[in-house]
């Protein structure tokens, strides 16, 4: 029958458009996700770059929060670099800076964030440079005018950790009101750790002053002196030590140190 | 002898018929069955029948023509509209009173009047719609002797037509309507089509998906379904008879169903 053939070709024709309409119903709706995913995060990123923005706008006067450290490592390495012939008044002054009111806050979240962070810190750190140079040649002069200046127009920024300036200035000045000999012990660990052995050395001999039977303050003591060429004299004083006071710590880093395993 | 394919077999299930014998029980077929026996009994002037077409009502009439011819000698079927005005009296008077001359429409009220009893004779009329407005008035006249009571049959738009005339609202004392079959009716309408020429195989062939398929494009209409399932077997026929091999014997196929629906344009290609 060439009837039912004919119907047959017509069957395969709509068959075909049925597969086609499904094919671009499927098509439709997956661009359609798609656009429709895109202009979500669009926006959420736009939402996120106005939050931002208003927080810092909100608490830059603030201050309320401190930066992260990661953050705000990268400018640190570079202040510090420049820096490294301040003394500690520099750190004082750093350390000031510091507990100045103002102080940006911010919160990484995102890329964008991030990326703005940078660049405020890169204006901070010119202004701290800046800051610095005018510093420098007025010391003598006016420094709490400067010191004025500095917080008005000041890049904000927070120096911790790295070079331990903050909780040393701050443990000194609790060390000068308490004459606490653990103080001084833990500030001899923390210029050790530092390799600051000299400094490490004084602070042990202080602690050791203080309270002669505590073993930390002899071992660090004798661990600069090392450090300092000087092992005859941490020999000296560890067994010294040893002659009086019961100490597997003290004996073992005698020991160590008599056959040049510490150096 | 050739012996025939099931697949022409179920063809021919399909085929329209108004056989009262190829009536088919379904829930609403039994149920207006009954329903019309009842309400012929009542002394009652007109009782309406309707609903669209392909519904089944000309084979419900004849059901209950068959069924009331059992135990009443006094039911006359008209199954075909008589369309010629002198020959309505003629018909009617011979099939009531067996007798074969001329006569006209006031001598035959006359003799219904003197000759039949109160209640006493059924006319079942089917396609009423193609009744002339005098032959409707013929009909009411005849009504309203109380001897001879009509079940009228009827498309379902001309039946808002036919109430609307007043003069025979007051005359229309029961009206039953049909209506399309549920999915799983139909359903069972197909099988027992399929069943009643012991197609056992083939009925159980049809799963629901066949059956919704069917349905969303005749919404349960008898007529269109037979036509549908006429066009299915036919193409299952030539396949059989020309590309076997295409024919998947164990179950319906999607294919062949869309090509009925093509065919019958439910489809647009
Ligand atoms: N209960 C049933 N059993 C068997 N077949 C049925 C049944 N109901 C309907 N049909 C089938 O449906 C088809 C249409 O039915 P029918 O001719 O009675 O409809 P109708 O309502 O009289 O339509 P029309 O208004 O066009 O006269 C027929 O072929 C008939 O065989
Ligand atoms: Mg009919």
């Amino acid at each position: 029958m060439y009837e039912i053939e004919e119907l047959e070709k017509k069957w395969k024709r709509y068959r075909l458009k049925k597969i086609f309409k499904k094919f671009t119903y499927l098509i439709f709706t997956a661009s359609a996700i798609l656009i429709i995913s895109l202009i979500l995060y669009e926006f959420s990123n736009t939402k996120k770059m106005v939050v931002a923005n208003v927080e810092i706008d909100k608490k830059e006067p603030k201050n309320e929060e401190i930066p992260k450290k990661e953050n705000v490592t990268n400018v640190e390495k570079k202040v510090l670099k420049e820096d490294k012939n301040k003394t500690i008044i520099q750190d004082k002054e750093i350390k000031k800076i510091e507990e100045e009111p103002k102080v940006v806050v911010l919160k990484p979240s995102t890329d964008f964030l991030t990326r703005i962070e940078n660049l405020e810190k890169k204006q901070q750190t010119n202004k701290i440079k800046e800051n610095r140079h005018i510093k420098k040649e007025k010391v003598e002069e006016n420094s709490k005018k400067n010191k004025q200046n500095e917080t008005i127009k000041k890049p904000k920024i927070v120096i911790e950790k790295r070079d331990n300036s903050n909780i040393i200035n701050e443990l000194i000045k609790k060390f000068e009101r308490t004459k606490d000999p653990k103080i001084a012990i833990f500030l001899s660990r923390i210029y050790y750790k530092d390799k600051h052995y000299k400094k490490a050395l004084e602070w042990a001999v202080i602690a050791n002053e203080l309270d002669n039977s505590n073993a930390n303050s002899w071992i660090l003591f004798a661990k600069s002196s090392v450090k300092l060429g000087k092992k005859e004299e941490a020999i000296k004083a560890l067994e010294t030590f040893l002659s009086k006071h019961k100490s597997y710590k003290t004996k073992r880093l005698l020991d160590e140190i008599k056959n040049g395993e510490f150096k | 002898m050739e012996k025939k394919s099931h697949y022409s077999k179920a063809k021919e299930c399909f085929i329209d018929t108004e056989d009262a014998k190829k009536f088919i029980e379904l829930d609403q077929s039994v149920y207006f069955l009954e329903k019309l026996k009842q309400t012929v009994k009542k002394p009652l002037k007109m009782i309406l029948l309707y609903g669209e077409p392909g519904i089944g009502k000309s084979i419900l009439l004849n059901r209950l023509y068959l069924e009331l011819l059992k135990s009443n000698s006094n039911v006359h079927l008209f199954l075909s509209p008589i369309l010629d005005e002198d020959n309505f009296t003629k018909t009617l008077y011979r099939k009531i009173f067996s007798r074969d001359e001329n006569i006209d429409f006031n001598q035959f009220v006359d003799l219904v009047n003197k000759e039949l009893s109160f209640n006493s004779t059924l006319i079942l009329l089917d396609e009423a719609q193609l009744y002339s407005n005098s032959q409707m008035e013929k009909i009411r006249i005849l009504s309203d002797t109380r001897k001879i009571k009509f079940v009228v049959s009827l498309h379902k738009t001309e039946q808002e037509d036919l109430i609307a005339k007043g003069h025979f609202q007051t005359r229309i004392w029961e009206t039953i309507e049909l209506k399309p079959p549920s999915m799983n009716e139909l359903e069972t309408y197909i099988k027992k089509k399929l069943l009643g020429k012991n197609l056992f195989n083939l009925a159980n062939q049809f799963h629901k998906k066949h059956i919704k398929f069917i349905y969303k494009y005749t919404k349960g209409n008898y007529r269109e379904t037979n036509k549908f399932l006429y066009h299915l077997f036919e193409i299952y026929e030539y396949y059989e008879k020309n590309k076997p091999s295409k024919i998947n014997f164990s179950r319906i196929s999607k294919k062949y169903l869309e090509m009925s629906a093509i065919k019958l344009g439910y489809i647009d290609v």
